[in-house]
């Protein structure tokens, strides 16, 4: 049954893969394509990955705000029928302006937020399927992703959890000297950045005295290789999307 | 390209920042964007924000002044924001592509000699008018009336005027006087001014 986790799947074909689908998504309206990439992917990570049911509702909620949001926007202002090109000066003959917009962009309004969908579903299947590490050692070795921007990215990644540390002592730092900041002071913003240039001089010395260099031939941890396998994958979800696009009615 | 270990550090490092005020930014673009839901213009509560996205790019290339500089900045902080869980996942390193291309076209035309106020401003609006042109495709904006585009495009552009072409340059040259970029191109520039 482990074979059949998605997070075994290669990174970099994975991420071609929802790259090349999100290319075919854009050219073509069609919602039961879009609904249907949306439920494939949920279905994927449900049933074929260790995704953690309670982390996708949780990031699917933002998402489907997004596409909730984009679907109302489609209801009011669709090209076809945009209540924008009404005349509302009639104030009595708004509510029938709005009516009418929306019964006539119904369609264009599921869309456009579908398609919102679409894209959040394939990104969420990526991003809780993918393990960071894995990623970047992919890009490393199936795009040529020179070592030293595969590691600056490491590095800046696992500096996050200091950030909110940082921005603290900041703040702490002119309240000793008696400067007022508030929240959206940007005094604290700019004594970061001042510290997050010292600190990219400092990990890159640290990472050089310990033998970093990007010119010569290395050893890696992790070496991801692209199978037969991966790549079937990648064209039987390509090709079932092309296939949807071409017979699906709506 | 000659990129150093502390180049590409320095521009992740300060991806993460400007993604971490951009997380910020995000939840008063929800709250916003969830305002104007009802009014059925929920896209253009994120549009305000939009020069935050381009900052990272700005900054690469007016810190480095060096072909591919935007570009690569750009790229580098959509893959971090990837990794941090941006729901758009791989997607928004395509939009981080076309950023980077936005934000370094003009500056490229100009052999990447010329940092004025103008230069970075008029890059900042290249950048929104090439960005809502990706959306129009790939967001299907085009689905969109052309009123309520224009509206969100005149919001993206001061947006990106405010933060890629004025805050940037701004903050860029106060951390060259601070003394704290001379290993870059622009440190180098301000050196050059105080002899």
């Amino acid at each position: 049954m482990n074979n059949l986790r998605v997070e075994r799947w290669n990174p970099s074909v994975k991420m071609f893969t929802v790259l090349l689908s999100v290319i075919l998504l854009s050219f073509q309206y069609k919602i039961m394509v879009t609904l249907g990439v949306f439920l494939f992917c949920l279905i994927m990570m449900i049933f074929f990955s260790d995704a953690r049911f309670k982390s996708i509702i949780k990031i699917l909620i933002p998402a489907t705000f997004a596409a909730l949001g984009m679907f109302v926007m489609g209801l009011y202002y669709s090209k076809n029928n945009s209540i924008t090109s009404m005349d509302v000066s009639d104030i009595s003959s708004v509510p029938y302006a709005l009516r009418a917009a929306m019964s006539t962009n119904l369609i264009s309004a599921a869309q456009l937020g579908s398609r919102i969908l679409a894209y959040a579903g394939l990104g969420i299947f990526f991003s809780l399927t993918t393990d960071e590490e894995f990623f970047i050692s992919s890009l490393m070795h199936q795009c040529h992703l020179s070592p030293k921007f595969a590691y600056g990215i490491l590095a800046a990644v696992h500096l996050v959890p200091n950030l909110g540390k940082e921005y603290k002592n900041a703040v702490f730092a002119f309240r000793t000297r008696g400067i007022r900041v508030g929240v959206f002071s940007l005094k604290p913003v700019f004594a970061m950045l001042v510290n997050s240039i010292y600190w990219s001089e400092n990990i890159a010395m640290a990472m050089q005295s310990k033998g970093f260099s990007d010119n010569e031939s290395r050893t890696y941890y992790i070496e991801p290789k692209v199978g037969v396998y991966d790549i079937l994958l990648s064209i039987a979800i390509l090709s079932l999307i092309v296939f949807a696009i071409n017979s699906a009615p709506i | 390209m000659n990129w150093k270990l502390k180049d590409v550090l320095m521009m992740g490092i300060i991806s993460v920042l400007f993604g971490v005020i951009y997380l910020g930014c995000t939840y008063a673009g929800g709250i916003l964007s969830g305002v104007l839901t009802p009014m059925g213009l929920s896209a253009l509560g994120y549009e305000p924000f939009y020069g935050i996205y381009f900052m990272a790019g700005a900054f690469g290339v007016y810190v480095m002044r060096k072909p591919g500089a935007g570009i690569i900045s750009e790229m580098l902080a959509a893959i971090i924001e990837c990794l941090l869980g941006n729901y758009f996942g791989p997607i928004i390193i395509l939009s981080g592509l076309v950023q980077g291309i936005g934000i370094e076209l003009l500056i490229a035309l100009f052999r990447y000699k010329k940092f004025s106020y103008p230069t970075m401003i008029a890059a900042s609006v290249i950048c929104s008018v090439l960005t809502l042109l990706y959306n129009l495709v790939v967001s299907g904006y085009n689905q969109i009336a052309v009123p309520v585009l224009l509206l969100m495009l005149a919001v993206r552009i001061i947006s990106a005027i405010i933060f890629s072409g004025v805050l940037t340059k701004l903050v860029c040259d106060r951390l060259a006087k601070a003394g704290v970029l001379r290993g870059y191109a622009v440190g180098k520039e301000f050196a050059m001014s105080e002899e």
